[in-house]
């Protein structure tokens, strides 16, 4: 008997989940379905953990995440979600099972399955690395890029670029040795796609890796000249991002 | 050469080619038969020369030579501008076509999307086939939005995306929509540019008729080292199209190889071939 907890906030999909499990699993016994995080917090103070727990992330009063902050569960976890291009990436990167709505019966047996085959199903280092990573609010950047060495494709990581400029409506990255490559993204996409702790949009031609800045001019109160490895000339910060700039240096 | 350079920033070609041509010549004659003719001048003083000996035949090779270095400089400077046009238009174009998908992108929400096909999958419940139906689309259109930041995927992915779409669009068109699949495992693991697989399939449904007497076939294989689209011609009637996704996939692959979208058509079948790519990591 392998004693389960849903945790979902729309009946709909509670419903469907029960009658999956039902028809995958008949050892499965569904203890009880909560919908919310309070409910869920309360639930676990007070009553003995299931072996399994079918948890949504997004609940009526917030994120399922929010419970492990305030209980220990010492349950089997599968996440549920819809979307969350963030999540799924962590899950992915700390060896944590999910499904994706709509619910494929094959993957939840799948899950089942894999659920059974574990002898001693312990998460609690996964679960808690997730937590942590979930907490810093990071995002699923980019982290490589795809570029044409004319008789080769390589792909090159973000840290080994040293900016992006724009030049007439093209895009280029610069590698550190100075070579560059058009890249199929403008700026401002770019801007949206990268780890915002290491670039910064300088101005209207360039985007700049923190590490790659070798030395700055103060030329006036609001006028900063950024000297970038492969890069000969300086660049100068618009004026309007010339705070924004000093507090990104800052971080 | 100066006089070139002012010319065109004054009179740039499209607008005023005669106004620029006139101009052109009138100066640039004037400044080397000037030129010339102050030469003999400072010749003939000197005492080197008799007066006009020499000068025609002067005065002519110079205008020559001219003509022959302006001409050039011309052409020079014309194809760069035509150049520099070019791949405006062509960026203007791709922006134009990132810029309504991104549109589209902002006005659906994904949570919702999902959580909406999710409930419609407990509504039809009882029926197995719309339950596979509702998957299939929601992993295409997963795939759909996560490719987005890619500019490159595995031929796996796609071929297997592929699958999935031509699933759903065979619900439509039941034995009227034939395909075929042959990818062998070598290949699998070369990469191209994301969802061009799809849209390929969605041009042979959308140009070509699709019916019981007319069954469309499309096969997928591969041939050297490209992805080719194939299915029989059957085109349909009273044709809008503007060619814009065949534009869009030729556009996308020069960022990444010189290697042409081959796009071959007979009277029997329309074929299109797609290079494939190696990524070296």
């Amino acid at each position: 008997m392998i004693k389960t907890l849903i945790i979902e906030d729309e009946e709909p999909a509670s419903q469907r989940l029960e009658k999956l499990l039902r028809s995958i699993e008949p050892g499965i016994e569904i203890i009880d379905v909560l919908d919310s995080v309070i409910n869920a917090i309360n639930w676990f103070k007070t009553n003995r953990h299931p072996d399994l727990v079918m948890l949504d992330i997004q609940l009526a009063d917030g994120q399922s995440f929010e419970i492990f902050k305030a209980v220990e569960i010492k349950s089997f976890v599968i996440f549920t979600t819809a979307y969350d291009e963030f999540a799924i990436k962590a899950f992915e990167l700390n060896s944590i099972d999910y499904l994706l709505k709509p619910i494929d019966k094959e993957k939840l047996s799948l899950a089942i399955k894999k659920y059974k085959e574990l002898k001693n199903p312990d998460q609690s280092f996964n679960l808690n690395e997730l937590i942590a990573k979930l907490e810093g609010n990071a995002s699923i950047f980019k982290k490589r890029f795809v570029v044409n060495l004319g008789r080769k494709i390589k792909s090159i990581e973000a840290e080994k670029i040293a900016c992006f400029f724009s030049i007439e409506k093209n895009t280029f990255l610069v590698l550190y040795s100075g070579n560059s490559y058009p890249v199929d993204f403008s700026l401002d996409k770019l801007e949206t796609m990268l780890d915002p702790d290491n670039f910064f949009r300088i101005n209207r031609q360039y985007l700049i890796n923190y590490r790659a800045i070798e030395k700055m001019n103060v030329l006036s109160k609001s006028r900063i000249e950024v000297f970038i490895s492969s890069q000969e000339n300086g660049i100068l910060a618009s004026t309007g991002k010339t705070h924004s700039f000093r507090l990104w240096l800052d971080r | 050469m100066l006089i070139v350079r002012i010319l065109w920033v004054k009179y740039p070609w499209e607008q005023h080619p005669v106004k620029h041509l006139i101009l052109e010549i009138f100066l640039i004659l004037l400044f080397t038969n000037g030129f010339v003719l102050l030469i003999h001048h400072i010749e003939v003083s000197t005492g080197m020369l008799e007066p006009t000996e020499k000068l025609a035949g002067d005065i002519f090779i110079t205008n020559l030579i001219t003509l022959l270095i302006v001409s050039i400089h011309e052409a020079v400077v014309f194809y760069q501008q035509w150049k520099y046009n070019f791949s405006k238009s062509v960026r203007l174009e791709k922006d134009n076509i990132e810029a309504k998908y991104e549109t589209l992108k902002t006005q659906i929400n994904p949570h919702f999307l999902f959580n909406s096909l999710n409930s419609l999958t407990t509504l039809v419940d009882n029926n197995p086939d719309a339950v596979d139906y509702i998957q299939n689309l929601s992993e295409f259109l997963r795939y759909m939005l996560k490719s987005r930041n890619n500019e490159l995927v595995l031929v796996t992915e796609e071929i297997n995306i592929a699958h999935k779409y031509l699933t759903l669009q065979k619900t439509r068109f039941k034995n009227n929509l034939r395909t075929k699949i042959e990818i062998p495992a070598e290949m699998m693991g070369h990469s191209l540019p994301p969802l061009v697989l799809q849209m390929l399939i969605e041009n042979c449904i959308k140009h070509n008729i699709v019916s019981k007497e007319m069954p469309l076939t499309i096969q997928i294989y591969i041939w050297k080292d490209y992805l080719v689209v194939e299915n029989n011609l059957q085109k349909k009637k009273a044709e809008q199209s503007t060619g814009q996704g065949l534009k869009n996939i030729i556009d996308r692959y020069r960022f990444f190889t010189s290697q042409h979208v081959l796009v071959i058509e007979t009277t029997t079948n329309f074929q299109v071939k797609i290079p494939l790519l190696k990524v070296n990591v």
